[in-house]
């Protein structure tokens, strides 16, 4: 009898975990029993879903843990379980510029209220006009300032913040007056599932219809570059021209701090794009989606070798680079000019369109990098060599 | 010929010193000679390895003469305060120096050692004139960790202005690390560490009836101010030199002179000179080859391979002291 309660208790526990192990990795059911739920092709952190009479978007923290960070509805429903309801959406505030750069995509910049930080707007559409003036910054120089956003009243607010004190006085702020939607496309592992946030931004602010047009374009373009680029005559042919080698270029990423250098790990976004592009990211690790900090003798270990070398941060110039870490010219990329920045779309104020427009349009990265990669650097969007 | 107890330490010291060189000399992989041969070898591998000898070396003496300076056991570069100041001298020029259009070059190797050779003779001023007024022993520790304190805060407000870019060059440095220093770099701090070898080999004796009191000093027809002035001169600029290139490096100061007065059982500076050095070159390179070797794929800053060693030793000494 003991044991049989015992093995009862056991199949329980096991019962039990591999139910809270299975909540752990998809989205868990929740919600009216007739919600449809609209597949994404690569994002992973949102899911949109319909009824008759309403919409729903349901957000989530990181990939790995899929925990819901909030649930939304709206439509003509007075109440859903567990659901916040969004009444209005005519008043915006987005705390990053990637959200501020996808609302402007989608014509949606008269509506942003409030942002964190004017100098990180890059978008033409707000860059370029007056709307920029009409927007209040709420963290200009460091945290968000609790009441600027409290007097700002806005009906919606979008984005994510990295420091857990600042997210609690923001959802305080917020609690009974509006809803905040912590977005962390930059989560997504995948470009194109950061460029798939847009369709979510869309059905969330009545623009379903063009958001999934204009991700549509997106995806295609950037799948028709990574199709190209993984068929063979394009991979590097050997010096003699005649035999198809299948050695890609490698391409070293990012610059040494103090000593200090951050190798992208082998499936994180850049590497993704690198692999994507024809190339073969130069990392220490294949596995992870972060980065090393490594000391310079390690990668310099690694890179020395390295055909390409792209997103130089702030250095525009071979010699700035040289200036920063002499030991860096004899890297082979440096002694065959092949170094890019993403700073063509740099604007005076040092806001940079690569940052907002190349998360919603990884299509364009994805070209640049592809045609460094063929070393047909004439036509690129974001990149340029640093001479 | 039989040896005493303090020489066959010193031997030990001395073994394990070249020990740890070889270790941090050897390749993690491959053929050594080839390794030995090869431009990371010459232009990382050594500079990172002198550059962790001779800086243990300076902050341990840095540390003895500090140590001298106030008659306080607890002394040293960090807790004194001399490397927040000269933490911030850092900061400004990081933050500033784009702002001011100065060469990165030129800044790297001479504005950012004066600016921190500035803050580090700052805060041993302000500590030494307070000195005089609060004789009590932890006073002095208390001053410096208020002078922390208020450089921190000065560093963390300049933060606020800078551009990300900077912030991050600031963090990394403030990690310590050798392996940023590059050959032509260990000019100025083998000249900063023999500049304070000389004066504390020179001043030896002098520095041992210092350590009675200001009246055994003018009594043996020495100067104490005079003496005062060297200490500062050769503790400031040894630890303010090693910070500029190194980062932060914490502990080193404070533990060589401990560990070499408990080999050589004396205070006496002609028998700590040398153990001083072996023991802050010992403590930098085992930190250095933690640092590198650990993981795989990573390096660990310094700084902190250095604090998790380095805190437990305080205490136990603070509790031996105390017991």
């Amino acid at each position: 009898m003991t044991s049989l309660r015992a093995s009862l208790v056991f199949t329980t526990i096991l019962i039990a975990i591999s139910m809270l192990n299975g909540c752990q990795n998809a989205p868990k059911k929740s919600g009216p029993n007739d919600i449809v739920w609209i597949k994404n092709t690569h994002a992973q952190l949102f899911r949109i879903g319909l009824t008759k009479t309403d919409s729903f978007l349901e957000v989530y923290d990181a990939p790995k843990s899929m925990l819901s960070i909030g649930k939304f509805y709206w439509g003509s429903s007075t109440k859903i379980e567990g659901y916040q309801k969004i009444e209005n959406r005519d008043k915006i505030v987005s705390l990053s510029a990637i959200h501020t750069g996808m609302l402007a995509e989608l014509g949606l910049a008269k509506s942003i209220v409030g942002v964190e930080s004017k100098q990180y707007i890059a978008h033409p559409a707000i860059y370029s006009s007056s709307l920029l003036n009409s927007m209040q910054e709420l963290a200009p120089d460091g945290p968000i300032i609790p009441e600027k956003l409290a007097n700002l009243k806005p009906q919606i607010l979008i984005g994510y913040v990295f420091n857990i004190q600042e997210k609690n006085t923001i959802e305080r702020i917020a609690k009974n007056h509006f809803p905040v939607i912590w977005a962390n496309n930059h989560l997504e592992p995948h470009p194109l599932g950061r460029a798939e946030w847009i369709v979510a931004m869309g059905w969330l602010l009545g623009k379903s219809k063009e958001s999934a047009n204009l991700f549509q374009g997106i995806s295609k373009e950037y799948l028709t570059i990574a199709k190209q680029a993984s068929e063979p005559e394009h991979e590097k042919k050997s010096t003699t021209g005649s035999n198809i080698s299948k050695i890609r270029p490698t391409v070293m990423m990012n610059i040494p701090y103090n000593g200090q250098w951050f190798v992208p790990q082998g499936q994180s976004y850049m590497s993704r794009f690198i692999l994507d592009a024809g190339g073969m990211p130069i990392t220490l690790q294949p596995e992870g989606s972060g980065s090393n900090m490594v000391g310079l003798e390690k990668a310099l270990q690694a890179m020395k070798l390295a055909d390409i070398w792209i997103n130089t941060d702030n250095c525009n110039t071979r010699k700035c680079l040289t200036e920063m870490e002499p030991r860096v010219m004899n890297i082979k990329a440096m002694q065959g000019n092949r170094v890019f920045n993403f700073n063509k779309k740099l604007n005076s104020n040092g806001s940079n369109s690569y940052w907002d427009l190349g998360c919603v349009f990884p299509n364009l990265v994805l070209r640049d990098l592809y045609n460094i990669i063929q070393n047909d650097t004439q036509s690129m969007y974001f990149y340029q060599r640093c001479n | 010929m039989q040896l005493s107890r303090q020489q066959l330490f010193s031997f030990w010291v001395c073994l394990g010193l070249i020990g740890l060189i070889l270790i941090d000399l050897w390749p993690s992989q491959g053929n050594a000679i080839a390794f030995w041969q090869s431009e990371i070898f010459l232009e990382l591998r050594l500079p990172r390895v002198l550059s962790a000898l001779i800086g243990g070396i300076a902050l341990g003496w840095s540390g003895l003469m500090m140590q001298t300076l106030f008659r306080n056991p607890l002394a040293g570069p960090f807790l004194i305060g001399i490397t927040p100041g000269a933490t911030f001298g850092v900061a400004l020029t990081t933050y500033l120096g784009s702002s001011l259009g100065l060469n990165e070059t030129l800044s790297h190797i001479a504005i950012q050692p004066l600016a921190a050779l500035g803050g580090a003779f700052l805060v041993l001023s302000i500590q030494l004139a307070l000195h005089k007024k609060l004789s009590q022993m932890h006073s002095l520790l208390l001053v410096g960790l208020v002078l922390g304190y208020f450089f921190g805060a000065a560093v963390d407000i300049i933060t606020q202005t800078a551009q990300a870019q900077q912030v991050k060059q600031f963090v990394m440095w403030g990690m310590g690390s050798f392996d940023r220093v590059m050959l032509q770099e260990l000019i100025p701090i083998s000249g900063a560490t023999l500049l304070g070898g000389l004066i504390l080999t020179y001043h030896r004796h002098a520095f041992n009836t210092y350590l009675l009191g200001d009246i055994h000093v003018e009594s043996a027809g020495k100067s104490a101010k005079s003496l005062r002035n060297w200490l500062i001169i050769g503790s400031a600029t040894m630890a303010a030199i090693v910070t500029a290139f190194c980062g932060p490096i914490s502990f080193v100061g404070l533990i060589a002179p401990h560990i070499s007065r408990k080999i050589q059982g004396t205070e006496a500076h002609q028998k700590n000179i040398f153990t001083t050095a072996m023991a802050g070159g010992l403590l930098t390179l085992a930190a250095d080859i933690i640092a590198n070797n650990t993981l795989e794929n990573s390096t660990l800053p310094v700084n902190a391979i250095l604090s998790i060693i380095g805190a437990p030793l305080v205490i136990w000494m603070l509790a031996r002291k105390s017991g």
